[in-house]
């Protein structure tokens, strides 16, 4: 068991280097140009500004604490410490910039996200929206905060009183497009507004302090989703796989809500999705 | 009867509209801190409206009448007490959205605005969109540009849809009559455009492609409030603002393609044409 001393010396330690990566995103983002296409040039400020703020956090992090891990994709990792396992050992899973084409077209949905597991269990968890001046921040058994205010989730129980969002962005990816499709037509028939931000960790963020009721997504990396998660359970949120199995950071697909009946109805709206053959065409 | 109308004539409506929205920030914002206002659900589930609504609407009225006795007002509060949305003379006429995105208003999202355009001899001329919590104002009058904050602000240079970040408003769905229509045209745009946003505010919408955060927006079914001060900021940006068949724009029933360049907006409508022949939904 971690305990609340461990955990509070680790924070103290990573809100600094938190801050200081809030600062480097912030540039890169005030340098961006709009008028380069997303997959030219300047794509390469996205890659060193992502390599510059990834190495600072783990350069810190491994100055301080050398023995601990890292999750990462091992064929881009530069030392032994970057594993695609998550073991026992306290492991730091990170996601330097959160919302690339933001970040490029300079859309106030970008952030710094860091999570820690110890023991397999998310014990920290900060994201920084450095653009709209939002530190989010979490400790196991401790509480949600934005700037240092308490959040809480709201307390929406149905779909159609819920602010719900969606990638819709995913619609470009030919493998999953009908499977997308489908969901957003069940979902957005019942939703008060189905919103799309193109981040993820902004997503959780929104849920987490009320601003939003739920969100799914699938077919992420656990560093989107391992510090947005547990501040939605520190907020008072419910999180699932979309399955109603227990979230797993490691597979990081998910559910997530205000509460367990708006859980269930997204559940089952998706679900109601993917048992249609075709969307459309008819009265609802 | 068509009256010309001067420039210094013109000037000085820009300028008091600017700055009667500038001193309706104030309320906006006190409105907007408070979250979870009291507010009460209009005709559809879909459709919210709070006091604040009415407050800065009357302000507006109030202020734009006395200073301009000749000229009418078309907004969207009045319209809804008296059921009824005028006709659009040759006269001065200020159309007004006292808060656009009012869900993202109650939620505390920074996508809302006070939208004010001026449409003298049925054509709009001066346009004002502010967005108090995230502190920017967009202003234009015909000939003179278009500015955020003061500064000046473009459109992007994106010609093709596969560079293009589109935004749509997918929350359309929730109502019957124009789900199927909405869902196989973001189908369409979505699958090309390398990126979706879903916002929650036409105003603002216009606004971002006025800035190149965003290169399309494709919209119907709305009314004149939502679009017209939108409209004239971001054709001020060098955007094209035109009907979805091609068209001239018409602010009383503004159907619309909204996008950087005349070439992306061909694509769009065009794209748009194909979506409408879909009738097998099961979108092979």
């Amino acid at each position: 068991m971690t305990t609340e001393t461990v955990i509070d010396e680790l924070y103290n330690f990573i809100y600094p280097v938190a801050v200081r990566a809030g600062e480097l995103l912030l540039e890169g983002y005030e340098k961006a140009s709009k008028n380069v296409s997303i997959k030219g040039a300047f794509y390469d400020v996205v890659t060193d500004y992502d390599n510059k703020i990834e190495e600072h956090i783990m350069g810190r992090i491994l100055s301080r604490y050398p023995e601990h891990k890292f999750i990462g994709e091992e064929d881009t990792a530069k030392n032994n410490n970057v594993s695609k396992e998550l073991t026992d050992a306290p492991t730091w899973i990170i996601d330097p910039i959160d919302g690339t084409s933001n970040f490029i077209k300079q859309i106030p949905h970008v952030c710094v996200s860091i999570g820690l597991a110890i023991n397999k269990q998310i014990v920290l968890g900060l994201i920084n929206n450095p653009v709209q001046k939002k530190m989010y921040t979490a400790k196991l058994n401790q509480g949600a905060f934005c700037n240092g205010e308490r959040i809480h989730v709201s307390d929406c129980k149905r779909m159609n009183d819920a602010n719900v969002a969606y990638e819709v962005s995913l619609l470009h990816v030919e493998k999953v497009r009908n499977k997308h499709i489908k969901r957003i037509y069940y979902v957005g028939a019942q939703a008060r507004r189905l919103l799309s931000y193109s981040s993820v960790v902004e997503d959780l963020s929104l849920v987490a302090a009320g601003n939003l009721d739920a969100f799914y997504i699938e077919d992420m990396y656990p560093w989107d989703c391992a510090a947005g998660s547990l501040l939605i359970s520190e907020a008072g949120g419910v999180i699932t796989h979309p399955s109603g199995e227990p979230f797993d950071v490691m597979k990081a697909d998910l559910i997530c809500a205000s509460t367990e009946n708006l859980r269930k109805e997204l559940e089952d709206l998706l679900r109601q999705a993917d048992l249609a053959k075709a969307v459309g065409g008819e009265e609802s | 009867m068509s009256k010309t109308v001067s420039e210094a004539q013109l000037k000085s409506y820009y300028e008091v509209a600017v700055d009667l929205v500038k001193k309706c920030g104030p309320l906006m914002l006190e409105g907007y801190q408070k979250g979870q206002t009291d507010f009460k659900v209009k005709a559809d589930f879909y459709d919210l409206v709070t006091v604040y609504d009415k407050q800065i609407e009357d302000k507006l009225t109030k202020g734009l009448l006395s200073a301009f006795p000749e000229s009418l007002i078309i907004g969207e509060e009045e319209s809804a007490a008296t059921k009824r949305l005028p006709e659009l003379t040759d006269a001065p006429t200020w159309i007004i959205d006292p808060i656009d995105g009012t869900t993202n208003f109650i939620r505390r999202i920074p996508h809302c605005c006070i939208s004010v355009g001026l449409a003298i001899n049925k054509e709009l001329v001066v346009g004002v969109v502010y967005n108090p919590p995230a502190d920017e104002l967009f202003t234009a009058w015909k000939g003179h540009g278009a500015f955020l904050n003061g500064q000046p602000i473009n459109v992007s240079k994106v010609s093709k849809i596969n560079q293009a970040v589109i935004a749509y408003e997918i929350s359309l769905i929730h109502a019957p009559s124009v789900r199927d229509k909405n869902i196989k045209r973001i189908y369409k745009l979505a699958s090309n455009a390398t990126g979706t946003r879903c916002f929650g505010s036409a105003a603002l919408t216009l606004c971002y492609v006025a800035t190149g955060q965003v290169d399309v927006y494709h919209i119907e079914d709305l009314k004149p409030w939502d679009l017209a001060g939108g409209a004239v900021i971001l054709r001020e940006a060098g955007g094209v603002v035109c009907h979805t068949n091609g068209g001239e724009f018409d602010i009383m029933k503004p159907n619309c393609v909204c996008t950087s360049t005349k070439e992306l907006s061909k694509e769009v409508i065009s794209l748009i044409d194909e979506a409408n022949q879909i009738m097998e939904y099961t979108f092979k």
